[in-house]
């Protein structure tokens, strides 16, 4: 049948000499001599530790599966065995494209414990890895983003079971496969668990490879203390090997030679330095993730697959924070900038200024170089820093680049306004996107305004959008007056240029109206309002956040005008379309949630209320700035006063809304008094009386001195009043009420107030009246 | 098995301390299977090898951390096996004790350094022989049979006519599988050997 050779002798040796060391394996002997009922065993598929896997075929569902078969002995006692199958049970719950699934749990007929789960064809994740992506031991840069991607999947199953209470405590290459589908499978969730085995101390000789994986506090300590980050050590170890060929800190197929030299404690290599092709972002992904200290770490696996997928798509990862250069350098190449700006950022403004000084007389140049560096800037202003959550930490580095910038465009393009002054735009709105660089951007544009107003002859497009942006800056600078004189500019420019019904136009008449505001313009805002509405829903489609953002405009108007229940009415439009198109908690909708609130709070609809004050609270806990959030927990604090209902949270949120007005706006300012006011109203309403009152002279100390007498001083009167009543001092209770109801007429206030402080004289007049008589 | 736990995790502390168990725990994979099977060609029990594998490495540990072991002062594998000699005579003499409780006389030394020796080569073979057999389940596919077509004719001693009436296949299946897995393991066999010879 086949022909005898040399070749076939030595192979039968080599058979025989495997025969007797496999016969004298102790302690694993064939399975396939065993039984478990329903099932037919086929074949034994892998060996390990634990024990052995078999290949089976289920009768009763005619499906192949898998069967785990422990060890003899691996359960010793019933305490072990209640816990292997409360951690199965646990486990079987488990529904996820990248985790094997789990069927049951039993015993054979000779005993020994099994697990019965889903059979997946597949081969080992580092095989896979070394078979698809590591030429030669090492992936290329290209391969690594593979295997990251790749690596997705694992970390989402392990954050899948985390959430749902279930560690898995041994990942390592051998308990993920890559299914003949591609998709990465992760087996033996909490199995390290189920058989009350810490990783690597399962059998003689188990150790091998196993122990690479456990993190530092796995050793030695109480599985007990053993929690989820664990596992995230485990993964970074499993990336790190898949990226490199290596372990971070050697073994494995190292001489003992090297193995001696790793063993006096060096921290893990840098990936970088294994495999060339790792990127300086994975590198500090895999530091973090195979941090010793377990609080060190990513807290979660879903945190080191976020990075992950930030540092293949090439957004700037957290690990990496604290480096400021790079943040920057990060920013800019997602940006796909023009040469320039690489320039400006890897040469440094130096750099820069002796490129534009050296060809200061060459007006071809300066128009280049004005145009790319008009690119650079539009990509910079191109971001929401309110809302760009890495932004933040990307601003601090921007700044000094801006400074720089200013300096060189002013050395570099004088004598060519034609260049400088969009240069100088989009320096001005870039600065005007960092917090506290108004002054800064001021200077910019308004620079750029005159530029602009001694090259071309209005009315102009150019001037009218040079104004436009300067009202923005003036705006947020607080000179309201002035932002108002140049939107007006703009927008009658604009109207000029374009006629009514243009975007253009609607935009500066839409900032106009917002000026109105601090300036108690009411009417003219009235009537500029309604004409955003018309050009918007005229020119957009009826869905457009354009308009959500007009409705929203206009239904602050109402709100200043005491209308509320249209108000709501144009919050809730408003709503309507921002929830179409992003959902029910997108940032975007905070404001207008905002507003809801406060219309059905003062329309007394506490419930409603409650119910849009949260949602806009938890949206910007998430996305906003301590001032929005602050104003928002003020509005709930207010709430809580009226509805009286949630006091103590209510009181929290008073507190915290104080202490934020005070430290970013100082502590003479409205909405920190007002907060204080609430604090102290929700102070006396919990009982705390002696500090409500306490607080609340205070507060009325302040107005006193600033001699406010609008709405504010007649809310912090009323409250002060209740609280000296519930005291029991009557006398000066009356007076302060009196003094409240005394400025009702002096500005318009809501009718609720009016009414509300009205009441409040008529009950203690009558007590008086009846203590006197 | 609680024993063993027990002592397995007093050994992990030790490696701890010296702040990278994963290097030792490599040392602990390669060379702690083979003392457990010297120690048993010894005369040890099984529970008994295996206290005897675990002081030794232990000690090893120990007298690292103390800068006592040179790699230019002898063979790694002398140094253990010195160790481990000393380990199963004062297993010897505590089995020594219990016998004599029991009213038998019991003689026994360290073992001589001949016999350890050789049983360090046997025990050495062994190891790789396995572990390049896990290897080879270890990148095998699942639905792959080769390896348990190999296992069933050596360990089983089976034909491969047998083997091939079993799992559905023809005898030639058998045979080229057989001579795939061969192949592999010769080379896999290979080098786990290069790995320790560059070591002891």
């Amino acid at each position: 049948m086949v022909s005898e050779s040399p070749r076939h002798d030595a192979d039968d040796d080599l058979l025989a000499e495997f025969g007797q060391v496999l016969r004298e394996q102790t302690g694993q002997d064939s399975v396939c001599d065993d039984a478990i009922d329903g099932y037919r065993l086929e074949r034994e598929i892998h060996r390990g530790g634990q024990g052995v896997v078999i290949a089976a075929y289920q009768e009763s569902t005619k499906r192949p599966v898998a069967i785990k078969l422990l060890l003899d002995g691996a359960l010793a006692s019933d305490q072990d065995r209640a816990r292997f199958e409360r951690e199965v049970e646990l486990v079987a719950h488990l529904r996820h494209p990248s985790i094997v699934t789990v069927h049951e749990s039993g015993s054979t007929s000779r005993g020994r414990p099994y697990i019965s789960m889903e059979l997946v064809d597949g081969v080992r994740f580092d095989v896979f890895v070394q078979e698809h992506f590591q030429d030669g031991g090492k992936a290329s840069e290209g391969q690594c983003r593979e295997i990251v991607r790749l690596y997705l999947g694992i970390c989402d199953a392990i954050e899948y079971a985390h959430r749902r209470g279930v560690i898995h405590r041994d990942i390592k290459p051998g308990n993920v496969l890559v299914a003949d589908d591609g998709r990465p499978v992760v087996l033996d969730f909490g199995i390290a668990k189920a058989v009350g085995a810490q990783a690597g101390t399962t059998k003689t000789g188990e150790f091998l490879g196993t122990l690479s994986y456990a993190a530092p506090e796995q050793l030695g300590s109480s599985p007990d203390l053993i929690d989820t980050r664990a596992d995230v050590y485990a993964l970074g170890v499993m990336l790190y090997e898949a990226l490199t060929g290596a372990r971070p800190s050697g073994g494995d197929e190292l001489s003992l030679a090297e193995t001696v030299r790793n063993v006096t404690g060096q921290d893990a290599r840098r990936a970088s330095s294994v495999n060339a092709s790792v990127s300086r972002d994975l590198d500090a992904v895999l530091r973090k993730a195979l941090e010793r200290s377990p609080a060190q770490r990513y807290q979660t696996a879903g945190q080191l697959r976020d990075e992950l997928s930030r540092a293949i798509s090439g957004m700037p990862v957290r690990a990496r924070e604290h480096e400021r250069a790079y943040l920057l350098r990060r920013y800019l190449m997602r940006r796909k900038l023009p040469i320039f700006a690489a320039l400006v950022v890897l040469g440094g403004a130096l750099a820069m200024g002796a490129l534009w000084l050296g060809q200061r007389q060459e007006a071809r140049i300066a128009a280049i170089e004005s145009m790319r560096a008009t690119a650079f800037l539009d990509s910079l202003s191109g971001v929401d820093y309110q809302t760009a959550g890495d932004g933040v930490h990307e601003i601090i580095s921007i700044e000094g680049l801006l400074d720089e910038m200013s300096v060189s465009v002013a050395a570099g393009l004088e004598g060519f306004p034609k260049y400088e002054a969009p240069v100088r735009t989009k320096l001005g709105l870039a600065y005007l996107g960092l917090r506290k660089q108004f002054e800064s951007a001021e200077r910019e544009l308004r620079r750029a305004n005159e530029l602009y107003r001694e090259i071309y002859s209005a009315p102009h497009e150019l001037i009218a959008s040079s104004y436009h942006d300067l009202g923005r800056v003036l705006y947020r600078r607080g000179e309201y007056e002035a932002a108002f004189d140049a939107y007006q500019q703009a927008y009658e420019m604009r109207k000029d240029l374009f006629g009514e019904m243009n975007l253009d136009v609607a935009r500066s008449a839409q900032h106009l109206a917002v000026a109105c505001r601090p300036l108690g313009r009411f009417e003219e805002a009235g009537r500029l309002w309604p004409q955003v509405l018309r050009i918007r829903t005229e020119l957009l489609e009826p869905d457009d956040p354009w308009i959500a953002s007009a409705l929203s405009g206009y239904a602050w108007l109402f709100m200043d005008r005491f209308e509320y229940q249209r108000a709501k009415e144009y919050f809730e439009q408003s709503r309507q379309i921002l929830v179409n198109r992003y959902g029910e908690s997108d940032w975007r909708l905070a404001t207008v949630l905002h507003g809801l609130g406060l219309s059905e709070l003062e329309l007394g609809n506490y419930k409603d209320s409650w119910k849009w004050l949260r949602v806009a609270e938890a949206i910007k806990r998430e996305r906003s700035d301590n001032l929005s959030l602050a104003n928002t927990r003020l509005a709930i604090a207010r709430l809580a006063y009226y509805s009286r209902t949630n006091i103590e949270q209510g009181y929290e949120h008073a507190e915290w809304a104080a202490e934020t007005f005070e430290r970013l706006n100082g502590p003479e300012y409205t909405d920190a008094i007002l907060s204080r006011v609430f604090t102290a109203g929700l102070a006396g309403l919990s009982g705390d009386l002696p500090s409500a009152e306490q607080i609340a002279a205070e507060a009325i100390g302040v107005l006193n001195r600033h001699n406010t007498r609008g709405e504010n001083r007649i809310v912090a009167e009323g409250v002060y009043a209740d609280i000296l009543w519930a005291l029991g001092s009557y006398e000066e209770a009356r007076r302060h009420a009196l003094t409240a109801g005394s400025l009702l007429g002096a500005q318009p206030i809501p009718e609720r107030l009016t009414q509300e402080a009205q009441e409040r004289i008529r009950k203690f007049e009558f007590r008086s009246a009846r203590d006197g008589g | 098995m609680n024993d063993l736990t027990r002592t397995t995790t007093a050994l992990l502390k030790g490696l701890h301390d010296v702040e990278n168990a994963e290097a030792w725990a490599s040392f602990y994979g390669r060379y702690v299977p083979i003392m457990i099977g010297v120690a048993r060609r010894l005369g040890l029990s099984e529970a008994d090898a295996q206290d005897a594998a675990q002081e030794t490495l232990a000690t090893f540990v120990k007298e690292y951390k103390e800068n006592k072991y040179d790699r230019d002062r002898g063979r790694l594998r002398s140094w253990l096996l010195t160790i481990l000699r000393t380990r199963v005579a004062g297993q010897y003499r505590a089995r020594a004790v219990r016998k004599e409780q029991q009213g038998v006389t019991f003689v026994g030394g360290v073992p001589d350094e001949r016999t350890a020796s050789d049983a360090w080569d046997t025990e050495r073979r062994r190891t790789i022989l396995l572990q390049a057999i896990d290897e080879l389940r270890k990148v095998s596919k699942t639905s792959d049979q080769s390896v348990q077509i190999f296992e069933m004719l050596a360990r089983d001693n089976r034909s491969a006519q047998d083997v091939a009436d079993e799992l559905g296949l023809t005898a030639q299946d058998v045979y080229r599988a057989k001579s795939r897995v061969t192949q592999r393991l010769r080379e896999v066999v290979v080098k786990i050997e290069g790995v320790y010879d560059a070591e002891e």
